[in-house]
């Protein structure tokens, strides 16, 4: 999952210089269009931002879900986009900082929300004036400009949101190397949805405060704290779960000492092919679970049978041959690992149609079953086993090629080919040396 | 099913409090507008009701019955429960024509009838200064009303003794109620000025709400899953045990019920019923070393933090 650390490149550090000037020279020149007009509700907002930040929920990947989002759309609509800019700099500042990120992304990320603040605010302004929303009805929030009012709202939250998802995608594909639409894809697309939804809820939650005051903020903002909480300990749950898989993989190694390692060396390697292929980071999660279990079945196959040393009878050949039926047969039950079950279930299929367990061909046979293939032969041939001796590795890749095209799928196998050759480069290949459960 | 008890007190005690409050309240005029709102907001929020263990079904409606028959009064109030329970329940769940009439019956117009009396009883339609207050306590009456009535019902229709069910269900759900009050309060206030966005908001926070609970017992779900696949993970091992595991867990966690345990406690212990055969894994290596058992076993599981309380 992670990539090493290189050095900041001066590309990025370009990026990130013009990005932050014209951020913060926007956000400063701001002031005087959208004068602020400081009361007790503006502080009460802002320590609600302040509070949320500090309270916001980890993700399970990294990074973490805050729900300050509503609180600065009324800040927008009581006290303009300045004072807006100022509540969302101050949150993402306090994240990154709490997060004990580097100096250099604290400052990206405090210009690229005032530069989307200040952008997404000049959109705000003029759609509501496009309506004929003019400002002084928007600090009272009228009956009246209801639903109009959600038109310019909404404009501001996806401008916003755009900008500065874009910003911090391309900045980390300038500092890893990935495709930004791809970083994109797989950190924040799924979000726009939610954005706009807490948007309308934000332009609610200012009329209410204009009706009650301070009150308002209370009553939104106790439910929105008790699912924070639960939304925690789901967080937390998930973590969690990665053990307990570890736990079923100890289960299986229990019994056979040849497998000791090898789950976690197949992830590893299937996980890096298919990131080199570029598939999706749901599909990647999915293949490194996979991998972790494929082998899961074996736990129903008598251990005499696994560890015998001589050749096996046609009975035993049978025997071992369920072992991708037994798993999926213990493991289907579990809403969690079933989009995982049709990789394990395959994974030994052929591209020819000669393997087993269904007896698939070609393109039939799922991608993630056609990468923890290769991965598994390349583990299996590298390791010493009863049966034969170890082969080197470029035995076992000359191996892999011979039988592109008739059991293995040929991208598949040049793009693990590429993986190994990083790995080794790169000189982080200690996968054989350091895994243990 | 067939359990009359249940049947008889939904229908009383709803039909009870129905007529009680007609009986204290004066009808109102109500716009058809309105009522369609209010009828699509319930529509809505019940069929994303939140699926707990064992069966239970919270839907978090309740604020949304209750501000109808704030602001609409009591027949409309009663129209968009009696329309839309049935209208779900039948559609979405499959569940069958009597039961979805009691269940209306019983849960909605215990709800709309507790809060229109207690309407009544705080004042009349709420004003200004006294507004949050009188809301605040019109919220709590129908909502805690609401729990009382979903979990004595459950608890008839299980034949489980009311007073656990009553505490286990507070003890489970009372942040949702806490935040569906809140709920109550944001559309009662906003509602009188924004109309429909006003209820829009209620909506969000309620599914907000809805959506944190249900993704956190999804994956508890999911946990309960794995214990159950390393348990017959098991019996694989031995063909002439199976169903002993099952045997063992059902006959345990009744002792344990016995015993007086509840919650937590009982669930942890049907856990390591699951999971006592585990250590056999091992063992079947060197066959006939059973004391070595339960060290495999709890050495196998050492990595599942979500198990830590049962090695």
């Amino acid at each position: 999952m992670r990539r090493p650390q290189r050095s900041a490149s001066a590309r990025l550090l370009t990026f990130v210089s013009v990005v932050s000037v014209l951020g913060l020279g926007l956000a400063t020149v701001s002031f005087q269009w959208w004068p602020i007009h400081a009361d007790t509700t503006l502080m009460a907002l802002l320590a609600l931002v302040v509070f949320s930040e500090l309270m916001a929920v980890s993700l399970p990947y990294g990074g973490t879900q805050s729900v300050s989002i509503p609180l600065v759309i009324a800040i927008l609509l009581l006290h303009g986009a300045a004072a807006a800019t100022v509540a969302l700099v101050a949150s993402g500042a306090l994240a990154d900082l709490r997060a004990h990120k580097e100096p250099i992304r604290v400052w990206f990320n405090i210009g690229q929300l005032s530069l989307a603040g200040v952008v997404a605010g000049g959109s705000f302004s003029l759609v509501s004036e496009g309506l004929g929303l003019a400002s002084q009805v928007l600090t009272r929030v009228d009956d009246g400009i209801f639903p109009a009012v959600i038109v310019p709202g909404v404009s501001y939250s996806i401008v916003l949101f755009m900008l500065t998802t874009l910003l911090v995608s391309v900045a980390v594909s300038l500092s890893t190397g990935d495709k930004w639409s791809l970083v994109w894809k797989g950190s924040y697309s799924w979000q726009l949805a939610t954005y706009v939804a807490l948007t309308v809820m934000g332009l609610v939650l200012a009329k209410a405060i204009v009706l009650i005051g301070v009150a308002g903020i209370v009553l939104f903002a106790g439910p929105i704290f008790v699912a924070r909480g639960v939304f925690q300990s789901y967080v937390r749950l998930v973590d969690a779960y990665a053990d307990t898989v570890k736990g079923l993989v100890a289960v299986l190694e229990a019994k056979d000492k040849y497998t000791k390692g090898h789950s976690e060396r197949v992830a590893h390697y299937a996980t890096m092919t298919a990131k080199y292929l570029e598939l999706d980071e749901e599909t990647v999660s999915r293949i490194e679970l996979a991998a972790l279990l494929h082998d899961f079945g074996k736990i129903g196959i008598d251990s005499k049978v696994l560890r015998k040393d001589g050749r096996l009878s046609e009975e035993e050949i049978d025997a071992i041959r369920r072992h991708p039926t037994i798993a999926t047969d213990i493991l289907s039950d579990i809403p969690f690992l079933a989009p995982v079950l049709p990789a394990i279930h395959h994974h030994h299929e052929r591209l020819d149609g000669a393997g087993y367990t269904e007896g698939l061909s070609g393109r039939d046979i799922p991608l993630e079953a056609r990468i923890l293939a290769v991965a598994d032969a390349y583990d299996a041939m590298t390791t010493e086993r009863p049966y034969r001796v170890r082969a080197d590795e470029s035995e076992a890749i000359a191996e892999l090629r011979s039988c592109c095209g008739t059991q293995f799928d040929p991208e598949v196998v040049s793009a693990f080919e590429r993986v190994l050759l990083d790995l080794n480069v790169s000189g982080i290949h200690k996968v054989r040396a350091g895994s243990r459960p | 099913m067939k359990n009359h008890r249940y049947s008889i007190f939904g229908i009383t005690l709803g039909l009870a409090a129905l007529t009680g409050a007609w009986a204290l309240d004066s009808s109102q005029q109500v716009e058809p507008g309105a009522l369609l709102v209010f009828l699509v907001a319930f529509l809505v929020i019940e069929a994303l009701a939140i699926d707990f263990p064992r069966g239970d079904v919270h839907t978090l409606s309740a604020p949304v019955t209750i501000l109808a028959s704030v602001f609409l009064g009591l027949p409309a109030a009663a129209v968009v429960v009696g329309l839309g329970v049935p209208l779900v329940w039948f559609a979405t769940r499959r569940r069958t024509a009597d039961r979805c009439m009691t269940d209306a019956i019983t849960r909605g117009f215990a709800i709309v009838g507790v809060s229109r009396i207690g309407i009544i009883w705080v004042g009349t339609t709420p004003v200004s200064s006294k507004m949050l207050a009188s809301l605040a306590v019109v919220g709590t009456v129908g909502v805690v009303g609401d729990l009382v009535v979903s979990q004595v019902q459950s608890a008839l229709r299980r034949r489980e003794p009311i007073g656990q069910m009553l505490l286990g269900g507070a003890r489970l759900q009372w942040t949702i109620l806490l935040a569906e009050v809140s709920a109550v309060a944001v559309g009662g206030v906003l509602y009188p000025h924004i109309g429909v966005w006003g209820l829009f908001a209620v909506c969000l926070i309620l599914l907000v709400v809805r959506q944190a609970f249900s993704l956190y017992l999804s994956v508890k779900r999911t946990y309960e899953a794995t214990i159950d696949a390393l348990s017959r993970t098991a019996e694989y091992q031995k063909r002439g045990q199976r169903g002993h595991v099952r045997r063992v867990t059902r006959l345990s966690t009744e002792v344990g019920r016995r015993l007086g345990w509840t919650g937590a406690r009982l669930e942890r212990l049907s856990h390591v019923a699951m999971l006592h055969e585990l250590g056999e894994l091992r063992a079947g290596e060197s066959a006939g070393e059973e004391p070595a058992d339960q060290v495999a076993a709890s050495e196998i599981l050492q990595d599942v933090s979500f198990l830590k309380g049962a090695v």
